[in-house]
């Protein structure tokens, strides 16, 4: 188990880098200038050079690089060109509002997803069974944009349920939060659970075919836990690999649904830097995407290694 | 007429890493002859099958085909020789190609080594359907539209199409019924009586062997432990575990069985010594730690067994 | 055919203390709803298994054998329409919906897999899988029932039984893993067993190990025993019944000795001349000519009569299933005794 786990870690490490490096340097070698940005139309050529060389921009790019890799291991990101504070002070105020975004969609999705893909199974060909595969295709074809506006439209600006926009933290009180949170996270999870229903659903009638099913009933079990412990626990796998495509989608898609409602987080920061040229910020926000993305993967694997045995012996 | 065996392979061995799957086998088989490779779990016979046809390219040995050591051959020579030899598979289902027509299955072996013209090929399409007694419409349709019985049909005509001397079939009957076994078993027979072919027969059932085969190889963890004429291996067996596997057959009733306690041991871990010591009702001392050689016992049959040794001492 | 000792031979000359009928099947019949009606797969199956006896339901695929035994059990298919009576220990069960038929298996009636390693779970241990079983059907506790699971598959002679609880089913043999389906067959103490192929895909010797085993099983738990297989032989060996069915239908019936050695019906016959046997020196088998009639497509009378050298017009009409000599067949020119 350790061994397979001491693997896993080994590869995350690509997983992180990768992007990084590719964002640095997609970044860096772009048109546009940070310091000519800051200082405004009016700024003198002397003025920008000047800007450039205090903020270290006018050294050869791989120099900027390794300064930037020291300033990783050191946990110093540098400070934000735009704004002028320590990266790693700014990016904690809108990365939780994202993750607590992505979690509570995933939830969403997954309690959805599961239970519609798990009722899909059971009866097949059913009417039942038609109207979810049909839900579960329109959910698909869903721009997540279109479906937020919607929803604003239905429940806030027409029903009143919920704010239109903005954000209340859970210090406020978990009503407030919510209130806020809840439509949000249903627009960014609902093309999701479609996905996850529709894994559910074909991943269930395979392993209800399958012999050890048959030999759960002839000895006698009840139905639920024929389902709900020896199919469940082979149908949940691909499921699981979903769920885990989805958090990463969700991670980086949540920009348009942050934008629509007004909601602090890291990809609207994330889009206003990357306007700005404002490269540490952009780095160190996509330093944290790629490190939450690979920490939420690792816990997919153990949660594999954990169901299925045979994987840890690989 | 030649009279050299048309096979002959000597010390032939194949390990897949740690697994020594194949070890240090030799047989010959004469011209018209059919040789069987008997064996249960894990004996190496289907290995064996593959070696001799170098589908598997060996650890150690040689393959005397025709005359020629096939082990030295040159990827092009080897092609060439691949006319001369065909193979008959288990699967009835998986070894046609679903999406060739039984015409292409028939005329693609020689289209392949270039053997008539289309006509010519045609023809000989035609010719091998009606020897397997298929009708001639089957040649425009598809496996799927046959049984299983009619499939090993197709796959024996196909296996005939380069008019090869010698044929390797590998559990050709295991996945037919018993009606349609006795049916394609007696096909067999009645082309290789026509055609000469030399045949290499494998299979773990001892009935089927016994019908087809005029000489027969026992072979346990991968190496061969007894040898000879089929009257002999049947009625005469020498070693403890070519007659314990005839007294496990069903059919022998009574207080003639003997039973074979414990497992077949891994290939990983072969015994020391001789490999049947661990479940050899007749085990000593020195089959732990010598291994046997094989021994002539008279009229052509060969065990490696010490207790062979007191007998001939004695 | 080799003659061997009949095991029961005692049985017919000495009485016998009644052995209670424990599986009664009578008409059985079996057909599957689909777009275009009703699909005949089994038609008038009867037959009843006594304590203690192992009586064989044999035939080629697509006979209806093992649909027969998922009727019984009550996990055939969903659009499955089942006619006739089954009686279980007295009680006629065939009324029950499938769904409460299917709650008697694991206490009342135990059934053997063919394929092992398929028919065990996979990632659940094999501690788990018994344990959830005895502790569903007899109300154990958890300690209770992982004593009880050491305690099965020791006495089906799986060694350190305590590991093996805690391990998985890709880490046993095939022999091992069939043992542990047998240990868990009779874990509730279930009065009948289903064994469907049980050995079909071991190795020889493994075989006869196990075969060996459910022997001992039956002897010492007093169990009912429907075996299915495919295997003639095996049936003369273990069976002290047969059952012999062709395309949905009994075609004959009777002591396994005298199915198995003489029988009456040309199927059955036709079934034993196919097989190479150990010491005749032929050098050709006798098939039986053509196929298997699918599904669906059965023919009107005898079913069997297509590739029957004996049919004539008579056999357009369906026989009825009578007494002729030794067993009951389903013909109208079955074999005499000495043919």
């Amino acid at each position: 188990m350790l061994r397979y786990l001491g693997k896993r870690f080994l590869l995350i490490l690509p997983t992180i880098f990768v992007p990084l490096i590719l964002v640095f340097l997609l970044l860096r070698l772009s048109p546009g200038d940070p310091a000519g940005m800051m200082l405004g139309d009016q700024a003198t050529a002397e003025q920008i050079a000047a800007l450039r060389t205090q903020l270290g921009l006018d050294q050869p790019i791989w120099v900027q690089f390794l300064l930037w890799l020291k300033g990783i291991v050191t946990l110093d990101l540098g400070n934000s060109i735009f704004f002028r504070e320590p990266v790693m002070q700014i990016i904690p105020r809108y990365a939780g509002v994202t993750i607590l975004l992505t979690v509570v969609a995933l939830a969403l999705a997954v309690l959805i997803g599961v239970s519609m893909g798990l009722l899909s199974a059971m009866n097949r060909n059913k009417p039942i069974d038609r109207g979810v595969v049909t839900t579960a295709v329109l959910g698909i074809s869903l721009p997540e944009f279109w479906f937020a506006l919607l929803l604003i439209f239905l429940f806030a600006v027409t029903l009143r349920w919920f704010p239109v926009a903005g954000y209340n933290p859970p210090s406020a009180g978990l009503i407030a939060f919510g209130a806020t949170i809840f439509l949000p996270a249903l627009a960014l999870g609902v093309r999701q659970s479609a996905l996850m229903t529709r894994m559910m659903r074909s991943s269930m009638l395979d392993v209800l075919n399958e012999p050890y099913i048959t030999t759960a009933r002839a000895q006698g079990l009840p139905e639920s836990t024929v389902i709900g412990r020896y199919a469940m626990r082979i149908a949940a796998m691909p499921v699981i690999t979903v769920a885990g495509l989805s958090a990463g989608y969700m991670l980086g898609g949540a920009v348009t649904i942050e934008i629509i409602f007004a909601l602090p987080g890291l990809g609207r920061m994330l889009v206003e830097a990357v306007g700005r040229r404002d490269y540490p910020l952009v780095e160190g926000g996509v330093l944290t995407i790629s490190l939450v993305l690979a920490v939420l993967n690792l816990a997919i694997d153990l949660v594999y290694a954990i169901l299925d045995p045979r994987i840890r012996y690989q | 007429m030649n009279t050299d065996p048309v096979l002959s392979v000597a010390g032939l061995s194949k390990s897949f890493r740690a697994v020594k799957a194949v070890r240090d086998v030799s047989f010959s088989i004469p011209r018209g002859k059919t040789f069987g490779l008997v064996g249960e779990s894990g004996s190496g016979k289907s290995t064996t099958a593959r070696l001799v046809l170098r589908l598997v390219e060996p650890t150690a040995g040689t393959i005397s085909f025709r005359g020629r050591d096939l082990a030295g051959l040159s990827s092009r020579d080897l092609r060439a020789e691949r006319r001369h030899m065909q193979m008959i598979f288990q699967d009835p289902f998986g070894s046609l190609n679903p999406r060739m027509s039984v015409r292409d299955t028939l005329v693609e072996p020689q289209l392949v080594h270039g053997i008539g013209t289309p006509a010519e090929q045609l023809k000989t399409a035609e010719r091998l359907l009606a020897e397997v007694s298929l009708p001639r419409t089957a040649l425009d349709r598809y496996p799927h539209e046959f049984s299983g019985g009619q499939r090993q049909r197709i796959a024996i005509a196909r296996a005939l199409a380069t008019n090869p001397e010698m044929i390797v079939a590998d559990e050709p009957v295991s996945a037919l019924d018993v009606s349609v076994q006795a049916q394609v078993l007696n096909l067999m027979r009645d082309l290789q009586d026509r055609h000469g072919t030399t045949m290499l027969f494998i299979s773990h059932d001892l009935r089927v062997v016994q019908f087809m085969c005029d000489e027969i190889g026992v072979m346990y963890l991968g190496e061969i432990i007894e040898q000879g004429p089929r009257d002999r291996i049947y009625g005469a067996p020498a070693h403890p575990y070519t007659q314990a596997l005839l007294a496990s057959a069903p059919g022998k009733a009574g207080s003639q069985r003997a039973r074979l306690k414990g497992e077949i041991p891994s290939a990983h871990a072969v015994p020391s010594g001789c490999a049947f010591r661990t479940r050899c009702p007749h085990a000593f001392e020195r089959c732990t730690t010598e291994k046997p050689a094989m021994r002539d016992i008279g009229a052509g049959q060969k065990a490696a067994c010490h207790l062979l040794d007191t007998a001939v001492a004695a | 055919m080799t003659a061997h000792v009949a095991p029961l031979a005692v049985d017919l000359v000495s009485p016998q203390p009644e052995r209670r009928t424990v599986l009664a099947v009578e008409n059985l019949g079996l057909s599957l709803r689909n777009a275009d009606g009703l699909l005949p797969i089994v038609t008038d199956v009867s037959f009843s298994i006594r304590e203690g006896e192992a009586v064989a339901l044999v035939g080629e695929s697509g006979c209806g054998k093992s649909i027969t035994a998922s009727a019984i059990m009550g996990i055939a298919p969903d659009n499955a329409v089942i006619t006739g009576t089954i009686t279980l220990n007295g009680k006629v069960i065939s009324g029950l919906s499938p769904r409460d038929r299917r709650r008697l298996c694991g206490r009342h009636m135990g059934f053997i897999f063919q394929e092992p390693m398929t028919a065990l779970h996979p990632t659940l241990s094999i501690g788990r899988q018994m344990t959830d079983t005895l502790k569903h059907n007899l109300g154990l506790s958890q300690a209770e029932a992982t004593n009880r699971a050491a305690e099965l598959l020791d006495r089906v002679g799986i060694p350190r039984a305590r590991d093996i609880l805690k391990g998985y089913v890709h880490e046993l043999s095939g022999g091992m893993r069939q043992r542990v389906m047998i240990a868990l067959a009779i874990s509730c103490g279930p009065s009948l067993i289903i064994a469907d192929e049980p050995t079909t895909a071991l190795d020889v010797t493994i075989q006869a190990q196990v075969l060996d085993l459910l022997d001992d099983m039956r002897r010492e738990l007093n169990l009912a025993m429907l075996f299915i297989t495919h295997d003639l032989e095996v049936v003369g060996d273990f069976c002290e019944r047969a059952v012999v069915m062709y395309a949905g239908d009994v075609v004959e019936r009777g002591l396994s000795d005298d199915v198995v050695r003489a029988p009456a019906h040309p199927y059955a016959r036709g079934l034993i001349d196919a097989v190479p046997a150990h010491d005749d020196g032929r050098t050709r088998l006798t098939p039986i000519l053509g196929t298997v009639p699918p599904v669906g497509q059965w023919p009107e009378g005898c079913r069997f009569a297509p590739r029957c050298a004996r049919a004539d017009a008579q056999c357009q009409t369906r026989p009825a299933l009578e007494q002729h000599g030794r067993t009951d067949v389903r013909c109208w020119h079955p074999l005499e005794e000495n043919a």
